[in-house]
């Protein structure tokens, strides 16, 4: 029996279905709901989103947490991969605690924090005896930062280890005769080499973060300013169900989202065909 | 001026930073889970296997996580059979359907699992609640997020495999795919497959958004489970996540044990 393009597209087609059914088809009922709620003239979710500043201020911070921990996430994950090329003997090692780190988030890196960093933690009560961190908190921004970094950083290694890996070493090397330190080397060569990785890795790590929401539920609870407990909460919120709104703010992620992780891939095709 | 010869230290000083970042917590959950107490000084008090053996003996426990084991399991097993059987149609059937499969692997990062749960809710359960089995609603979520860990998964392998001039050469002699697929490509593609399946069991056992949000009240998993525990007994949500993490870690163990042995190349 041979494989006719027909018969190919028979074998995709129960996965088609499971995509369409699970995740499509709920997202496109809700938002098309919306959509005849908002044109049929009565009030609809979208004008809760502007109506104060609350929903536009969990959107802003959701993206700014994103962008930095995406930040802390490249640098350190750069640097771990960098540092691997020079130890390799570390790198099978690295590549298992950081599948493990990955792994590592919501409720338990919660719990890990509490233990660690939340107002009765041990580090927090050693710090606070050294008179630091006197107005530590774990659920402020700075904290939510810290907790998206723990699992932020480990998948950015995962993410990066091979395209570094990947680099031809005989560039280093012909650098290196030249008289170039490897900091040189990194900056004018390695790094723009590396740029279209960078941002594919980028955008993913974007996504991750500000689609997370274990890890600021298990921390704060509904109260999270973050976009993916607002809308949960939206639904199962302590007072009363916002569905609409709950749609409009799910809208508002997939957009944001679709636009990342698609300029991402853009951006890094780009940067492919010119380099 | 800087020496060229100087070492690097920025890499080395990421590379202690990261792993501070990644070792800490885990080592801070293991301490608490065999200690009787660590709230005071720097150091626990106590050493204890008391948590671990009260986790062992707490039949709760036993049903959330045999719960996660099966439904995460089946999820796994779901993805891994339809997800395969797509990703195989898309390597050696038409380039249109590799796009499509290409394109929607990227849907769930685009569609992150707290809009798929509210969207879930609504459908799933708000209107076809009564005629639709709850945890087979979420298994066929779970499949669903699942897909892209698959695809990605076995479209390296096959990459590897570099399996085109095979196809090529298969049907010029005129044997059927069906007999490529079984004598040669899927037993070549086994490890991927089985990686594929472990990764997908140890992510979907980790989900916690749609479990919290579809099945609260119906059926209790692990994570959420951990969760409202934490409150009510820190010591013994510390070992029950140090259990899980240990059988997490020694699955992505064999993950890479299985992904670093070499598909063989020709």
């Amino acid at each position: 029996m041979s494989l006719t393009p027909r018969r190919a597209w028979l074998m995709a087609t129960p996965m088609l279905a499971l995509l369409a059914a699970g995740l499509l088809l709920p997202f496109g009922w809700r938002s098309l709901d919306l959509l005849r709620h908002c044109l049929g003239g009565a009030g609809c979710g979208l004008q809760d989103l502007w109506a104060d500043r609350f929903y536009l201020d969990a959107l802003l911070r959701t993206v700014a947490l994103s962008a930095a921990s995406t930040l802390i996430g490249l640098l350190l994950g750069l640097g771990v991969a960098l540092h691997l090329v020079a130890h390799p003997r570390w790198s099978r090692l690295t590549a298992v605690l950081a599948g493990m780190g990955a792994n590592f988030a919501g409720v338990p890196l919660a719990l890990a924090l509490t233990l660690l960093l939340g107002s009765q933690g041990v580090l927090t009560q050693l710090a606070r005896g050294a008179g630091f961190l006197q107005d530590w908190d774990l659920t402020s921004d700075a904290g939510l930062l810290l907790a998206f970094a723990a699992f932020q950083v480990p998948l950015a290694v995962v993410l990066l280890m091979t395209p570094v890996r990947l680099l031809d070493p005989a560039l280093a090397e012909a650098a290196a005769t030249l008289g170039a330190s490897p900091a040189r080397f990194w900056r004018r060569v390695g790094l723009p080499m590396l740029a279209p990785s960078l941002v594919e890795a980028g955008s993913l790590l974007f996504a991750n973060a500000a689609a997370a929401y274990a890890t600021p539920f298990a921390l704060a609870g509904t109260a999270s300013p973050v976009l993916a407990v607002r809308i949960a909460a939206a639904v199962s919120g302590d007072i009363f169900s916002q569905p609409e709104l709950a749609t409009a703010l799910s809208l508002v992620m997939t957009a944001l989202l679709l636009a990342v992780i698609l300029g991402g891939r853009w951006l890094a095709s780009r940067w492919r065909i010119g380099a | 001026m800087r020496s060229p010869n100087r070492p690097w230290r920025l890499p080395a000083l990421a590379f202690w930073v990261a792993a501070l970042l990644v070792l800490l917590p885990p080592l801070a959950v293991l301490t608490y889970a065999f200690s009787e107490r660590w709230d005071h000084h720097l150091l626990p008090e106590g050493p204890t296997l008391a948590w671990l053996a009260d986790v062992a003996g707490d039949a709760r426990v036993r049903s959330a996580a045999w719960n996660s084991v099966w439904v995460s399991g089946a999820a796994a097993g779901l993805a891994v059979l339809l997800g395969g059987a797509a990703s195989l149609a898309g390597h050696l059937g038409p380039a249109r359907l590799q796009k499509l499969l290409d394109a929607l692997a990227l849907l769930p990062y685009a569609l992150p699992p707290v809009v798929v749960a509210i969207g879930a809710l609504d459908v799933f359960v708000g209107r076809w609640g009564d005629v639709l089995d709850l945890p087979m609603v979420y298994i066929g979520l779970l499949a669903a997020l699942l897909f892209p860990l698959v695809h990605q998964t076995l479209s390296a392998a096959l990459r590897q495999l570099d399996a085109r001039p095979l196809i090529d050469a298969s049907r010029t002699l005129g044997a059927p795919d069906s007999l490529l697929l079984r004598r040669v490509l899927l037993p070549m593609l086994l490890p991927a497959f089985v990686a594929a399946g472990l990764l997908a069991w140890t992510t979907a056992a980790m989900e916690f958004v749609i479990a919290n949000l579809l099945l609260a009240g119906s059926l209790e998993l692990l994570q959420p489970f951990i969760n409202g525990l934490r409150g009510a007994n820190g010591h013994l949500a510390a070992a029950l996540v140090i259990v899980s993490l240990v059988i997490t870690t020694g699955l992505g163990l064999l993950v890479h044990l299985i992904s670093t042995w070499r598909i063989p190349t020709r």
